[in-house]
């Protein structure tokens, strides 16, 4: 999750998010650079003493600033197509969860091996326990196992929701009549949360997601803790 | 100190007042709590969960707050799950949509604190509703003078008419909340966890 002044992505936890940090640096990087050059060009032109008022027939020139963005464009092309063609590969999931997006809350559906249904409700703040995050946290969370291929299929029962963990890189539509499909592997155990991505009303703000990734081997025992 | 008043925003009602604010809001019977140990259990149920190998061919009930479900409930449909919470809560009935009342639909209806109204929702935690409804004769001769130009009212009768910040945005509650950040070690390559010594259990220098 992100702390309450951050203005940066959030440490990927995914390969997949790990990738597209790198390319964020990238294209940022080009970005500031292009903004920097522009900006002293500007600053030259309103603060030179020499003035000439018959330019003309500067073929060079323009053919420079037109190879040159071209070239710029294809170095932040190649790595952003790379990302995504990683993105729709197949690496056959272990394990698949339907999340539905009602107005206002998550519906988790673990099929795979028995049935397990429930809903995930945000915690309103009179429920808080004390040191828990407003807004954010949830009364089930969705858990799933660490460093095994997880699909996710993302529909909705109403209207728009999008299915968004950032720190995964996952943002993922909720159609109503579609199934959208992703897939993810995380990394690192822990808990991670996301929130609605798609107005859906009146309490859009109100419907997190929060996922709780634990050991493959302690997902796998399951029912073995009692409350 | 003026106890802050509650405008009806839809903020308002989430902004958490002092727990003992000025109405006496019924604290709610259990808190639907998730914890590692207790998310483990409901995602599997209780023992001989494993026994279960059928899945119905129409949707399983719903499961809240980890109660164990019976084989009666297993009849579910759409509905279910929300009149099922309802139930669990006792409170309300069918929740807003099964109300009846005379006053029409835009409310609910009936007397009750917005607070028991939203329990009988889950999936409607900050209702468009005053956060309190019950006003002593001074909260109301403001809120009536709020109805005029603004530019009347004094600064303090501005601060008290706002409505009230959220209890976690008190610094204790602040502290609790990093402490819980810092065990969950939140971004802990480059970002909060990892300007924390966990073995001096002091920020890195």
């Amino acid at each position: 999750m992100a702390h309450a002044t951050q203005v940066g992505l959030q440490d990927a936890t995914s390969p997949i998010m790990e990738e597209l940090i790198i390319f964020h640096d990238h294209a940022l990087m080009i970005i500031f650079l292009i903004c920097f050059l522009v900006l002293y060009a500007l600053f030259l032109t309103l603060t030179t003493k020499l003035t000439n008022t018959s330019i003309s027939d500067a073929q060079e020139m323009e053919t420079v600033w037109t190879i040159l963005p071209a070239i710029i464009l294809v170095l932040i092309a190649l790595p952003s197509l790379r990302i995504l063609y990683m993105t729709d590969e197949v690496n056959d999931p272990s394990f698949t969860i339907k999340s539905i997006g009602h107005q206002w809350y998550w519906t988790y559906e673990y099929t795979d091996y028995g049935g397990l249904i429930f809903n995930s409700y945000m915690l309103p703040p009179l429920f808080l326990e004390p040191g828990d995050l407003r807004l954010l946290d949830v009364d089930n969370r969705v858990v799933l196992p660490v460093e095994a291929p997880v699909r996710m299929m993302i529909t909705s029962q109403d209207v728009l929701h999008s299915w968004a963990v950032p720190t995964l890189g996952l943002k993922t539509d909720a159609i109503p009549g579609r199934l959208n499909q992703t897939t993810f592997t995380a990394t690192r155990p822990g808990v991670y949360y996301g929130q609605c991505s798609e107005i859906c009303g009146a309490n859009h703000s109100f419907m997190p997601i929060v996922l709780e990734l634990i050991p493959l081997k302690i997902f796998e025992m399951g029912p073995v803790f009692t409350l | 100190m003026q106890e802050s008043l509650c405008s009806a925003s839809p903020q308002s009602v989430g902004r958490g007042a002092p727990r003992d604010a000025g109405c006496a809001l019924p604290r709610p019977a259990e808190a639907g709590r998730s914890h590692a140990g207790a998310a483990r259990e409901r995602l599997w149920g209780g023992p001989g969960a494993g026994a279960r190998t059928q899945v119905p061919p129409q949707r399983v009930l719903s499961w809240s707050l980890g109660r164990p479900r019976s084989r009666s409930h297993c009849r579910a449909r759409e509905m279910l799950p929300r009149a099922a919470w309802s139930l669990v809560l006792r409170k309300g009935g069918g929740g807003r949509r099964g109300m009846h009342s005379s006053e029409g639909t835009t409310r609910g209806g009936g007397k009750m604190s917005p607070y028991t109204n939203c329990y009988a929702q889950r999936y409607y935690p900050m209702p468009e509703e005053p956060f309190c409804t019950e006003l002593n004769a001074e909260q109301q001769a403001l809120k009536e003078k709020e109805k005029g130009s603004w530019t009347q009212l004094t600064h303090a009768e501005k601060v008290a008419l706002f409505p009230p910040k959220p209890i976690t945005l008190t610094d204790e509650w602040k502290a609790q909340q990093l402490q819980r950040m810092l065990d969950m070690k939140v971004n802990p390559v480059q970002g909060l966890a990892s300007r924390w010594d966990y073995e001096k259990k002091q920020w890195k220098k």
